[in-house]
């Protein structure tokens, strides 16, 4: 009386296309790195080697700031400022997020809110936290949560709103309990939105951190720019910034993408 | 076990901002235990709202809604499968037997057995995006089966489909009713449909939303969608959706 209906044309692709894919893939991203390289040693001959260097003279800038000692240090006293202040802010706009996109009362409230913290100037927030709770890592992670918070807010809420009450509805009509509809019906349609609020959110703590180290600490990449900067060497200017981009990049690739990968992969069954 | 269900002077309405609509005027209705009852009715003749009651999502209605056992099961088809795109066919059966207390390898134990049922076994481990449109709903008429509801509510679960592989589905329902013989409340607003399927076929008019006529399909089973009798009845279902139509276009 039933009769199985035949499986969908299986779009997973033949092996060696896949590999052949992948090499175009490669070959494009090295053809990329190698136009930009060329793009900046001609912006460096533009605008003088002294002001701009090229990238071979950061690179070995890069080796003569490791020999100096502090290239590491520096670099893991920034990456852990950057985590503390990534994880207020996650933890922060996550709730306010949540509170907005699901109690009416709060969006009508303090909606506005994320509005105008995003508009106030973040030399004004930072100067203001330095003062309020001393010249510390601490000020410098909650200044920087404090700036990063409200772009990361406005992802979660409106991922919020995008939420599917047809879903909720039908785990109700099937008496699904009230907590496991939040649980395994609600969450997981966040989470989405969490990932795009948090790799906005990383790259712009990493670009805030820079200015608050700047301003209040003896220690960091932030730092050491300003310190070569004020002795006008550029190199090592570039050298300092150079090896904490690579590390965010690797971080993207390395972890961020796998893991959105692993997270949807249900979604990617979509793109075929 | 089947359910018995009867509403007694129902009515609801919405009211927002700018005032009040009426989506059910009036209604007394009782669904027999193991009944095949179809509902059509133009859009806004309730009929959807009816459903929602009846599968307690509303509760903001006046009158007397009665749901015989109290803690009948009930299970929903909806015009979208509304499967979690997350999970996999079989994962989202489980889903509604987890939800119950059934242990996680019970669960899909279990869930394999329905989507062998409704001839899905080779997709199950299939996310509901690899799945044609037919399927998903086969999914989520395998997760309706899942809890052996006593009382099983449609609300135009085909309408979205194409019509061979909608008119597939109707012959397996018809063939799991006969099975099983558990109440069935089915809304649609295709007149052939709701004669070929129901033993019994309520019209409802629209503004507001009432019962303007009650009609038993004596077809014997298997019925033939193309058999001249369901023909006349869809006539007549059809005079009486044109009458409540002018009636209301008169008031």
């Amino acid at each position: 009386m039933i009769v199985p209906e035949g499986e969908p044309a299986d779009a997973a692709r033949p092996p060696r296309a896949a590999y052949a894919g992948r090499a175009q893939a490669i070959l494009y991203v090295v053809a990329s790195l190698v136009l930009l390289a060329l793009a900046w040693q001609g912006a460096s001959f533009i605008v003088g080697a002294d002001v701009l260097p090229g990238p071979v003279a950061s690179v070995l800038a890069i080796r003569k700031s490791a020999s100096d000692g502090y290239l590491w240090s520096d670099i893991a006293i920034t990456a852990y400022r950057i985590a503390g202040a990534f994880g207020i802010a996650l933890v922060v706009s996550i709730i306010a997020g949540v509170l907005l996109g699901r109690v009416r009362v709060a969006e009508r409230l303090l909606g506005p809110w994320v509005t105008i913290g995003a508009s106030v100037p973040s030399l004004v927030i930072i100067v203001v936290v330095y003062l309020a709770v001393g010249i510390t890592d601490r000020a410098a992670m909650i200044g920087t949560a404090l700036i990063v918070a409200p772009s990361m807010t406005f992802a979660v809420w409106d991922g919020m709103r995008a939420i599917n009450p047809e879903l909720q509805e039908m785990a109700r009509a099937f008496a699904v309990p009230r907590f496991t509809i939040v649980r395994q019906v609600v969450l997981p349609q966040t989470i989405p939105f969490i990932f795009t609020a948090a790799r906005t959110g990383l790259s712009l703590t990493w670009r805030i951190m820079i200015f608050v180290e700047l301003l209040g600490r003896q220690s960091g990449v932030g730092y050491r720019i300003q310190y070569y900067y004020n002795l006008v060497d550029m190199s090592r200017v570039v050298a300092a910034a150079l090896p904490f981009v690579a590390l965010m990049l690797a971080f993207e690739f390395g972890v961020l993408r796998p893991l959105e990968r692993y997270a949807f992969r249900w979604r990617r069954a979509e793109a075929r | 076990m089947s359910a018995r269900l009867v509403f007694h002077a129902l009515r609801r309405v919405f009211r927002n901002g700018r005032g009040a609509s009426v989506a059910i005027a009036e209604l007394d209705m009782s669904l027999e235990p193991g009944s095949f009852t179809a509902v059509v009715g133009p859009s806004g003749s309730g009929k959807s709202t009816l459903l929602h009651i009846a599968a307690g999502l509303d509760t903001q209605f006046e009158g007397e809604f009665v749901r015989e056992p109290a803690d009948a099961t009930l299970a929903c088809l909806f015009q979208q499968p509304r499967l979690l795109p997350w999970r996999t066919a079989r994962d989202n059966v489980a889903f509604v037997l987890e939800a119950r207390g059934s242990s996680r390898a019970q669960a899909r134990q279990r869930s394999e057995e329905l989507l062998a049922l409704v001839g899905l076994a080779p997709a199950a481990a299939k996310f509901p995006s690899q799945l044609s449109g037919g399927m998903q709903q086969r999914v989520a008429l395998a997760r309706a089966l899942a809890v052996d509801p006593d009382l099983l509510l449609m609300d135009e679960p085909f309408s979205a489909l194409d019509e061979i592989t909608a008119a597939r589905l109707r012959e397996e329902l018809v063939a799991l009713y006969l099975q099983k013989q558990r109440t069935i409340l089915f809304v649609t607003h295709d007149i052939a449909e709701a004669c070929y399927l129901a033993e019994r076929v309520v019209v409802m008019s629209a503004h507001p939303g009432r019962i303007v006529a009650d009609i038993s399909i004596e077809l014997p089973r298997p019925r033939r969608p193309d058999d001249p009798r369901l023909a006349e009845y869809a006539g007549k279902v059809l005079a009486f959706i044109d009458d409540g139509m002018s009636e209301g276009a008169i008031s």
